[in-house]
């Protein structure tokens, strides 16, 4: 495929507890090594325990790899990430309206432009959240907010998306929902997406390609391509090729 | 709104009934003025002494020495526990003396402030900003790491500097906690002022408490008490808006 932005070489890591005397290591991540181009969606999937959300940590720089090297190479600016994340939890600050807690980064940046606010605006419209501006994250329901959560993820225009269970919260229904707001957002946008689930039938409906990771310790297992063709809607879930992939994986999970 | 209304009308019909049994127990009895004279001799004492600008000068004396020690107890209670809250050695460190300060009756240093700092003003602003201190301490700490993980992950995320994630993320968060305490402060500062007053100075509604005893004043007692509550509650309301105004966006202002 096209250029590679995000590349994952080796990538290590183990936490460490107990006493000085007495140290216990564990192994989160065994040499992961794996490539995100330009525009792809990419989830990474796998059960609780087997790393995923460590790794997308790692690959944003919240968490420090033990070895092994993560190169991103869009470099963003100097004052914003190359990337947005959206956490499990919408992470909203409880004292700003919905709108001003999208602007949040441009705050944390010192600098906003109008053509800032306008972006906002429009990605407002695009995650359904028109006539929600004002509204203070308490008067959002769990799924609204964490639309709110993706909006503020992508208001500094960042070429990468890391979106860490983003729904792992919400019921199934909302979820579906979601899946699909998340969906429009891409085609319109066609950021590059690294995507954290254990949802196999969320991994199958949203990606372009599926990492799966096993546990003890933490690996990738195999990558398997999607070939669902875009743009993609509720009536994809339906055909044989969707349940093929959802079967596939499983026998791999197992 | 009606609800409200109706709950102040039978607020003061309560007030109504207790100076109506006062009344009539002090005529029953025929208990001297000098135990326990009628409700109403209360409202003339009050007049005569706004009369006489004695209440306003004892209020604002009062009032000035609570302004000064609460704010300034305040500010470094607040100042402490952001330090306290981000240096978990030092509090670890400095737990035992601060349980001990805590727990122990701050207000019983009252007569030795007095001998250090003398019947003046200052004696009693050590003592309110004492008071004070604690309470909003505690609270600040509670409410700075109270702060989720997630949040700080969020400003790593968006390369927040220091300041910023102490501005934008810590202090905002420690604000429903840090009003607590400055509600608990500002009731505990209004004791404060009067027992200071009270183990010596030269004016406020202490001062005026100890006047009041020495010429068995029950009068002149009782009218303080009154006035000395009513500015009580007159604060605790102005603390308790300042609350909601800048807690509007918290649950426990949800109505």
């Amino acid at each position: 495929m096209s250029e590679i932005i995000v590349d994952v070489k080796n990538v290590r890591k183990i936490f460490t507890s107990g006493t000085k005397k007495e140290r216990k290591e564990f192994s989160a991540l065994e040499a992961v090594s794996f490539t995100v181009s330009k525009g792809e969606f990419v989830s990474l999937l796998g059960p609780s325990g087997c790393g995923k959300s460590t790794l997308l940590k790692i690959i944003s720089g919240l968490l420090p790899a033990s070895s092994g090297v993560v190169s991103i190479s869009e470099t963003g600016t100097k004052k914003a990430p190359p990337f947005g994340f959206v956490f499990q939890d919408s992470v909203l600050l409880p004292w700003r309206t919905a709108f001003d807690n999208a602007l949040f980064p441009f705050e944390i940046m010192g600098s906003k432009e109008k053509a800032d606010e306008a972006r906002v605006k429009e990605l407002f419209g695009l995650a359904k959240l028109n006539g929600f501006e004002s509204s203070y994250p308490r008067q959002l329901s769990g799924g609204m907010k964490q639309r709110v959560s993706i909006v503020r993820a992508l208001s500094y225009n960042p070429p990468i998306l890391l979106m860490d269970e983003p729904f792992g919260a919400l019921d199934a229904i909302t979820r579906d929902n979601l899946n699909n707001v998340l969906l429009e957002i891409w085609e319109s946008t066609r950021k590059t997406v690294l995507f954290v689930t254990h949802s196999i039938s969320e991994a199958v409906y949203l990606s372009d390609r599926i990492i799966v990771m096993g546990t003890k310790p933490g690996r990738v297992i195999k990558e398997v391509p999607v070939n669902l063709p875009r743009p993609r809607n509720e009536d994809v879930k339906l055909t044989p090729e969707f349940y093929a992939s959802v079967k596939e994986l499983r026998e791999l999970l197992k | 709104m009606k609800k409200g209304f109706r709950n102040y009308l039978l607020s003061g019909l309560v007030f109504i009934a207790i100076l109506v049994i006062w009344k009539v127990a002090v005529m029953v009895l025929k208990t001297p003025t000098h135990i326990l004279p009628p409700p109403e001799a209360i409202l003339f004492r009050f007049i005569k002494l706004i009369e006489t600008s004695v209440l306003q000068k004892s209020v604002l004396a009062t009032f000035e020495e609570i302004l000064y020690g609460f704010s300034s107890g305040a500010a470094l209670g607040i100042l402490f526990g952001y330090i306290l809250a981000k240096l978990p050695v030092l509090e670890k460190a400095l737990s035992p003396y601060i349980l001990i300060m805590q727990t122990a009756p701050k207000i019983s240093l009252a007569p030795l402030f007095v001998l250090w700092f003398g019947l003046g003003i200052l004696s009693k602003v050590v003592l309110i900003a004492l008071v004070t201190l604690f309470p909003v301490m505690i609270n600040m700490i509670l409410g700075v790491r109270s702060t989720e993980k997630n949040y700080y992950d969020l400003m790593k995320v968006l390369k927040a500097k220091g300041w910023q994630v102490m501005v934008k993320l810590e202090l905002m968060n420690a604000l429903p906690y840090l009003m607590t305490g400055l509600r608990v402060g500002l009731v505990l500062s209004i004791t404060a002022a009067v027992i200071g007053e009270m183990m010596g100075s030269k004016a406020g509604l202490g001062f005026l408490l100890i006047l009041g005893n020495e010429m068995y004043d029950i009068t002149l007692l009782l009218t303080v008490i009154v006035v000395i509550s009513l500015l009580s509650f007159f604060l605790d309301i102005a603390m308790k808006k300042l609350q909601e105004k800048l807690l509007f966006w918290h649950e426990s202002t949800v109505r």
